[in-house]
């Protein structure tokens, strides 16, 4: 069966690429510039020697079927966000020829295939966000905790000002200092930051003790907030 | 620290049904009027968190509740038991004597609020004295046992308020009772340093 392969990027590598690509009998081997666009038949493989992000967002939105191998020296950061993107095949320019005719038959499979030199880079990457110290923890005052948590559930001020038993003002004077101290701008952004973080997840209810002081009355009537609103 | 302005208004409860010149109408415009940040309701809190209209008094179901639904004043409910806390203890020493004559005396008391009528007059000193004596008359009337929950209702009410005044300091508070719980509330709230007690119509 016949592996078409379309190879996309600057002149001089594109070419060379193609050339050692094209000495695979079972390769159909095409230039982005020669390639009959308006075939409905999407590749099997992209080669792809541009490391640019937009550039691999564009071919996969262009063919979404095909998968994308990304030949380049790419910083560890950079091969995280191109995984991303879809892109599961991933070389360095240093790689053999024949890892690399090995690695566009992988990728044509659908397999993640990773240079082990790439994949080093990457765990290392993996190691350093891991260690790296924690962003100092946001204190929240036990009523604004209350305030976030009816905020990502998409309550009002009203709702949240009801529920706790405070003024609409008072509620409003809450968020105001929880924009603050998270850092965002709007209720969604807080609302985002929370969730994102995990706080209130019902499994991890006491994920970051030291960050929540205690629990209050909001917690046994979250659920009524709920059914009210379902109302 | 800012003082709590507070205010008690007293409500006629069943006698709204009725056609007095204190009626739900006027009730409901004066809350709209004076827009308050709390609202203290004397209605229990699962009544209220359940939404259990039926069990509440038809001011709060059909004035009440609606002016703080359609506005940014928040209701608290405040209730500290039963709203019929001065009914006489059944099986009691002379209990069917003890009720004929407490059920006078309740008569007595709704004709007052009749006769008084408006909420300038139902909230004034006057009729507070008249009412603070004539319930203090039924408690005595209904037995040891009638004062006791009398008193515990008001003190728990009393509590409720301060709790919600101080959870939230600096606000303006309206704090809606039956009126024959009114004048004994307004009083006992006068003792409290971070409170200021003022007349509805000044809040």
């Amino acid at each position: 069966m016949t592996l078409s392969v379309l190879v996309v990027g600057p002149t001089l590598v594109r070419e060379g690429l193609r050339a050692l690509l094209a000495q695979e009998e079972d390769f159909a081997v095409g230039a982005e510039a020669e390639y009959d666009f308006s075939d409905p038949s999407s590749p099997d493989v992209i080669v792809c020697c541009a490391s640019a992000p937009e550039g691999v967002r564009e071919l996969r939105v262009r063919w979404p079927q095909a998968n994308v191998l990304v030949v380049a020296d790419l910083a560890p950061a950079a091969a995280s966000r191109l995984g991303n993107l879809g892109v599961i095949g991933l070389f360095p320019l240093t790689a053999e020829p024949d890892e690399l005719i090995w690695a566009v038959r992988s990728v044509a499979q659908g397999r993640l295939t990773l240079h082990p030199t790439v994949l080093r880079a990457l765990v290392a990457h993996l190691a350093e966000i891991e260690d790296a110290p924690l962003p100092p923890p946001v204190q929240l005052t036990p009523r604004e905790r209350d305030v976030l948590r009816y905020l990502t559930l998409g309550a009002s001020d009203k709702d949240i000002a009801q529920q706790l038993y405070l003024s609409v003002r008072t509620a409003q004077s809450h968020l105001v200092h929880l924009y603050h101290k998270l850092g965002v701008h709007s209720r969604t952004e807080a609302a985002l930051a929370a969730i994102h973080a995990g706080w209130f997840d019902e499994t991890s209810a006491d994920k970051n003790p030291d960050q929540f002081s205690n629990s209050t009355e909001a917690d046994s009537r979250h659920s009524a907030l709920v059914g009210a609103r379902l109302d | 620290m800012t003082k709590s302005r507070v205010a008690v208004l007293g409500t006629l409860s069943d006698l709204h049904r009725q056609s007095v010149a204190y009626d739900l109408k006027v009730l409901a415009r004066l809350v709209r009027q004076i827009e308050p940040d709390l609202l203290c309701a004397e209605i229990g809190r699962d009544h209220w968190e359940t939404r259990d209209l039926a069990r509440m008094p038809v001011e709060y179901r059909e004035a009440l509740i609606p002016v703080c639904k359609r506005s940014d004043i928040v209701l608290v409910p405040v209730a500290g038991g039963e709203a019929d806390a001065l009914a006489v203890p059944r099986g009691g020493q002379w209990h069917r004597l003890r009720s004929a004559i407490v059920g006078l005396l309740n008569l007595q008391l709704r004709l007052m609020q009749r006769l008084a009528g408006t909420p300038e007059a139902i909230n004034s000193g006057t009729f507070g004295a008249a009412c603070t004596w004539m319930c203090g008359l039924i408690a005595w009337v209904g037995g040891p046992e009638a004062r006791r929950a009398w008193a515990a209702a008001n003190d728990r009410l009393l509590q409720n308020v301060l709790t919600a005044v101080r959870r939230d300091p600096g606000r303006r508070v309206l704090v809606t009772v039956d009126c024959r719980r009114r004048h004994l509330l307004d009083r006992r709230l006068r003792t409290f340093g971070e409170i200021e007690v003022v007349e509805f119509y000044q809040l």
